[in-house]
Parts: C-alpha cells; structure tokens; sequence
C-alpha cells in the first residue's frame, strides 16, 4: 500500500487528471490517515462518489462533509448530514457532525447541547468529549479546555493524543514545566515515538539550565535511536542545541558537591561525543548539490 | 536648554515577498498558529521589511526558534537581518499574540536591543480585496503600512497564489525539520524552506499572469 505522502504527491503531478481508482485510493488512505485536505476531497468528490459503493459509500459522506465544513459551506455541509441522518437517523457519529456544523457557525452553546446529549447516552464516547475540547478552544476559553482535558485524561489516561494537546495548551501558556509533564506522559505511553521525544526534548530546552539540557540531549538521542538522523533532522538539530548549551551552562557547577561534579564531568563527556556525532552526520547529509538547504544550515549552526 | 526630539518611524514599507509568503503560511496553515521571521532593514528611520523566513505552524520552542534565527542570520548577511516576528492566532475571533508568542516578541526585541517589529496577521481580512491583512507595531506604537506594490496588485498577487495552488507547496522551518534528508531512491532532500517556486512567481508576477 503506497504511502499517504506518496499518494498526495502522484496527485499533485497528475495535476487533476487522476484515474478515478487513484482518486478512490488517495480518499479513502485520507480517511484512514484522519488527515484533513479539503481542497482534494472537494474537487473530486463528485466523480469518486459516482463511482463508488457500498459502506464506503456513507463513509465518503462523511469526509465531504468534514470537507465543506473546512471549506465554510455550511448549506452543503447540511446536505450531506440529512443524508446521513436519513440512513443513520440514530448515529451518534452523524450527531458528532451536527455539533460541528453548530461550531462551523460559530453556534457553541448550540454545539455543547449536542455534544451534552450524545454523552448522556454515551458517557464515554472518547470523539465527542474531544468536540467538547475543540469548542472551548474555538471560544478561546483555555480554562474550560484544560478542564475538559483533565476530566478527559481521568476517564481515559493512555489516551496519548490528549496528553499531547494538553501540553501543547500549556506551551501556548508559556508554562513550559506543566506541559513538560504531560509530554512525559505521552512519551510513558508511546516510548518508540521518534516525534513525542523530540517536543519532549524541546521543552526541556526551553526551561534551560545544564539538567534540562542534558535531558533535552537524552530525549533527542531516544528519538534519533528510533528514527535515524536523515529522516529525523529535528532530532539531529536539537542533538547539536542541546549539546552546545550544555556545553556553555557549566558555569553554575560551582556549589556542586564531589559526586554531583563527577556526574556533570561524565554526562559532559557524553556531550562532547554526542556532538561530534552530531555534527558529522550532518556534514554527511549536507552535500550542496542535492541538499542545499542542509549546506545552509550547517554553515549556521557550525 | 534645547530639548532632544527623537523621530520615530511611523510607517513601514513592506515588500510583495514578504505578503506573499505570509499569505502563504497563513494559507497552508489555516488551522494552525503561525509565527515567523521578519527580514528587513532600518536606514536613516526608515523601516523596510524585504522578506520574511517563515519559522513554525506549533507553538514555538527554544530550539527551532534559536535555530531559524542562525539560519537567518546565514541567509540575508548584512544588508537585511531579523527586524521583527510575524504571527497569526489560530483562532479566527481572536487575534492577538498567545502568551508564547508575546514571549518570543519580547525575546526578539531583547536579542536586538529595541523593540521588534510586529506583524499580525489579520485573520478576518485575509480574503478582503480593499483591506491589506496585515498590521504593523513596534512597541506600544501602530506603524502604517506602504506597500511597494498597489493594494489590487497585491490582491490580485494573493489570488494568484492560490489559484496556481502555491501554497501546499510552501515550506516552513518545521517542514523542513519534518523532512526526509534522504536523496537516494528518488528522494528529493530536505524541504527548502527558502522557498524558491514561491519566491520566483511572487518576484515575476504581473497582473497577466495566469
């Protein structure tokens, strides 16, 4: 099965002249993927719903649905959900669509009550208490969205997706050790995830300070362990912050008791070792014929 | 004694790069709070923003922050440099900067020494033909904007843009983050965040452009 990306790319070259069974393909690995791309489903979804049949049929009608809702058409949107509802008149799935027409609209309260319904017969209905979030977040309401968060994580604590938008509401917050918490928790839940290391790592960054960079380092290393470092140039960048910093942070080393020293003379060596590694693979990468940007980016940061 | 009068820019010019690659962000990113790089210069009072290096569509951190602005410092050498940020809020009611983004005002205006330039991307007018979606600040003060181009050649520009499907083409500096390095195989290399396509069909446009 070809990848999403890859799909998106032979669309893109075919430049609408896609065979209808490409377009069937790139729609549906679009719905299994939950990546959102409205301008693709609208500009075909004539000709793949035409052609296609069954379930997938309904599901489709879903997805152009979610579409005219990015896309602002409201009337098309409601078109699409009466034909749902006609099929599916007691779906709470098809529910979940007309909560978000009512905040397409701007109609939270509207939405809330729709949202509010379909937990009274669903109380654990994970994708509605995530509507729930998305409204108080439209609404810029950041309290209300840290509580249904919260209250969400309680019910449901391995749900790694919340930890990370949690701790992306506290990033936005500037509170940089709460969301450092909840990435650790999305990290405890997905250790092999190259991509949650590495936010991971960026926070500790942020917060500064020779610990916090040091495991910044540790957390972009884990990341580099389960992506290698020319597909994981985020991890590889981070390697030769994190170690730099480290490097320049050792002037407050002077209350340190012995032991203490020799952990920071140890984890500075693993530093240093760290850093040539870092900076070689990027000197491998960097060949200014076919990764020039790579070039520009060495000659910065070297 | 004679007083001191310190003259202040009051307005700023901006480029159609600089529009149009914004544009761009905002574009792509509809759904995303974007935060960016202002290049330009100041000579004799006059505040000019040339370009614009577009940084991230998340919430910002330390190190692809600290990085672009290497990058930047790289790319525009001596006669334009880091001015300022730009900035678009991910909620459409509400466009003010998030409390990350006014840190990393106050970090930008701290790195120069004087207050950074402020673009904001005005969320509600980024379809509007008469009204440019931008506006400008420097401190606690509004700068009016001077287009180098007509506000219609600029709309028209912006239109282009989208109709010639440039802006899932445009690439940021976490795109580029996010990319594959890999050029074996037929794999292109790491996404260029200088953003060549849109940088040629912005400087080449003209209003018969198809």
């Amino acid at each position: 099965m070809e990848s999403i990306s890859n799909l998106i790319e032979s669309y893109d070259a075919a430049d609408g002249k896609s065979s209808i069974t490409a377009l069937k393909e790139l729609l549906k690995e679009l719905r299994r993927s939950k990546l959102r791309r409205p301008d693709i489903v609208f500009d075909n979804w004539m000709r793949v719903l035409n052609a296609e049949s069954g379930s997938e049929v309904w599901n489709l009608y879903e997805q152009i649905c979610i579409a005219a809702l990015d896309n602002g058409d409201s009337n098309f949107a409601n078109e699409c959900i009466t034909i749902l509802l006609k099929k599916f008149p007691n779906s709470s799935r098809v529910g979940r669509l007309v909560g978000m027409q009512n905040e397409q609209c701007g109609k939270y309260e509207a939405a809330l009550e729709v949202y509010t319904d379909l937990l009274k017969k669903n109380p654990a209905n994970l994708m509605v208490l995530k509507r729930k979030v998305c409204v108080f977040k439209a609404m810029g309401d950041t309290k209300r969205q840290i509580e249904e968060l919260n209250a969400l994580l309680t019910q449901f604590p391995s749900e790694a997706a919340s930890w990370l938008e949690l701790g992306e509401v506290f990033l936005s917050l500037s509170d940089n050790a709460a969301a450092a918490h909840c990435f650790e928790e999305a990290v405890l839940l997905n250790p092999v995830s190259a991509a949650y290391h590495s936010r991971l790592a960026e926070v500790y960054y942020t917060l500064g300070g020779f610990d916090n960079f040091v495991l910044a380092r540790k957390h972009y290393a884990m990341s580099l362990q389960n992506q290698a470092a020319q597909h994981n140039l985020r991890a590889l960048y981070g390697v030769l912050y994190a170690t730099n910093s480290a490097a320049q942070a050792t002037t407050d080393a002077a209350n340190l008791s012995v032991d203490a020293k020799k952990s920071r003379e140890q984890e500075l060596r693993v530093n240093t070792e760290m850093q040539r590694w870092a900076k070689e693979q990027l000197a491998e990468l960097a060949n200014p014929t076919t990764n020039s940007t790579l070039e520009l980016v060495s000659r910065a940061v070297m | 004694g004679r007083r001191l009068v310190i003259s202040m820019a009051s307005s700023l010019t901006v480029s159609r790069q600089a529009c149009g690659k914004i544009f761009l962000h905002a574009a792509k990113y509809f759904e995303s709070q974007l935060i960016g790089y202002v290049i330009g210069s100041e000579v004799n009072g006059q505040l000019t923003v040339s370009d614009v290096l577009s940084v991230c569509h998340t919430n910002p951190a330390g190190p692809i922050l600290e990085l672009a602005g290497d990058v930047a410092d790289t790319m525009f050498g001596q006669s334009s440099r880091i001015v300022g940020i730009y900035y678009a809020s991910d909620n459409v009611n509400n466009e003010g900067p998030s409390p990350v983004v006014q840190r990393t005002i106050d970090n930008v205006t701290q790195h120069l020494g004087k207050d950074a330039i402020v673009l904001k991307v005005c969320n509600k007018l980024l379809s509007s033909k008469e009204k440019l979606f931008l506006e400008a600040s420097r401190g606690k003060t509004q700068l009016k904007i001077v287009l180098s181009d007509s506000i219609s050649f600029v709309s028209s520009l912006l239109d282009a843009l989208l109709i010639q499907k440039i802006q899932p083409l445009y690439v940021d500096f976490e795109d580029h983050m996010n990319s594959s390095a890999d050029t074996t195989d037929g794999g292109k290399g790491a996404a260029d965040f200088r953003n060549p396509i849109a940088t040629n069909f912005i400087a080449n446009y003209t209003v018969s452009t198809k």
